[in-house]
């Protein structure tokens, strides 16, 4: 009789010890899990006076040799450190715009600006452009703008009417060590996240 | 014979025509000095040790100061490879060596980083899971031994209780 009952005892003892491993190992792997969280990189430009050129019926207007001193604010939340890299190119209001999937290849591309983030962190990027020159060719006005102190570089084939709308299209590329290449937007689950911004303006 | 003076010609100029890219690779390659391409592959390699860091569980914090030095890593090598455009050997060839030097630092720093956080994540995770079975064991006792603890208890209270003998009433 008191074999029984120690062996009885001796089972619910196993039973009670197996459950409550089991709970108190799950409840210390879910404490010790990476909280769920959906990665993404944003990215703003910001100039000390305000920046106008967001609308297409903006007044930013940009005389020959004015230095516009902008920046880029770049927050990256892709929970590792990334190489992030901004293309600026120039538009005019005809010409077509990246998307979600696609960049703008095709219009004229003005500077790069390279920059390693931390996970969490935002940077600022430094981006100073003027007008160097304007020429007119068959009716069309092109520029040739200056990135960060570097050489200018033409706007042709992108030109406009006198008094057209020009823009300023920059577009977010992060580095991919898969590949050893540089690719439009972030690494989403499933596919890349294509981000641009734009600025409108009229040269003067 | 007079058939194949034609083809033998075309296989003639298709050789000489390959053989100009053999002598005279894209411009691009020629362009680039060895030390500004080792550059760029360094800052790549640190990137990814910067990440496998990460992964391995180095904190954010640790892993700044590494971020910012690669940011000038990155800047030398812009410079070396404006320089190296303008055909200035020398000074392209000194700032791809420096940005060379400081991705290979962070790059072992950033190893050496992620092995200690392997390190103590291991121990932490292996810590917590005994815990959790030692906390298991425990409960299972008390909840099985509760009665006997509660006795136990009970003849412990009663041992230590002071014996009154109720004299004191009568003395005085």
């Amino acid at each position: 009789m008191e074999e029984m009952n120690t062996h009885r005892r001796l089972a619910l003892f196993l039973i009670l010890f197996v459950s409550l491993t089991a709970i108190f190992s799950s409840v210390t792997f879910y404490a010790m899990s990476a909280k769920p969280s959906q990665s993404f990189i944003g990215f703003g430009v910001y100039s000390p006076r305000g920046l106008q050129g967001y609308n297409p019926n903006s007044n930013l207007t940009v005389s020959t040799g004015q230095a516009l001193n902008w920046s880029f604010a770049v927050t990256n939340r892709m929970n590792r450190a990334e190489f992030v890299m901004i293309i600026a190119r120039i538009g005019n209001s005809s010409t077509p715009t990246p998307n979600a999937t696609t960049p703008s290849t095709t219009l004229p591309e003005l500077g790069r600006m390279e920059r390693f983030i931390n996970d969490g962190a935002t940077s600022r990027i430094n981006f100073t452009w003027t007008i160097v020159s304007s020429n007119q060719n068959s009716g069309l006005v092109y520029l040739n703008v200056s990135i960060n102190g570097q050489s200018s570089i033409s706007s042709a084939p992108v030109g406009t009417k006198p008094g057209g709308y020009f823009r300023l299209i920059f577009e977010l590329w992060t580095f991919d060590p898969v590949s050893g290449s540089f690719q439009y937007g972030y690494p989403a689950q499933t596919s890349q996240v294509g981000s641009w911004l734009q600025v409108w303006f009229k040269a003067s | 014979m007079r058939m194949l003076r034609p083809r033998s010609l075309i296989l003639t100029a298709c050789l000489l025509v390959s053989s100009i890219f053999l002598i005279n690779p894209p411009h691009t390659v020629m362009a680039q000095s060895s030390e500004v391409a080792t550059a760029k592959q360094d800052l790549v390699q640190a990137l990814q040790a910067i990440q496998t860091a990460e992964q391995q569980g180095a904190s954010n914090s640790d892993i700044l100061p590494l971020t910012a030095q690669l940011n000038t890593a990155l800047q030398y090598e812009g410079n070396a490879d404006t320089f190296d455009r303008q055909g200035n050997a020398t000074l392209a060839q000194r700032y791809a060596i420096q940005s060379i030097n400081i991705s290979t630092q962070v790059s072992y720093q950033a190893q050496s980083l992620g092995n200690t956080a392997q390190t103590s994540t291991l121990y932490r995770t292996t810590l917590s899971y005994v815990l959790a079975v030692l906390l298991a064991l425990l409960s299972a006792v008390l909840v099985l031994e509760t009665d006997r603890i509660r006795r136990l208890l009970r003849r412990r209270r009663l041992l230590k209780a002071r014996i009154d003998y109720g004299g004191n009433e009568y003395a005085s």
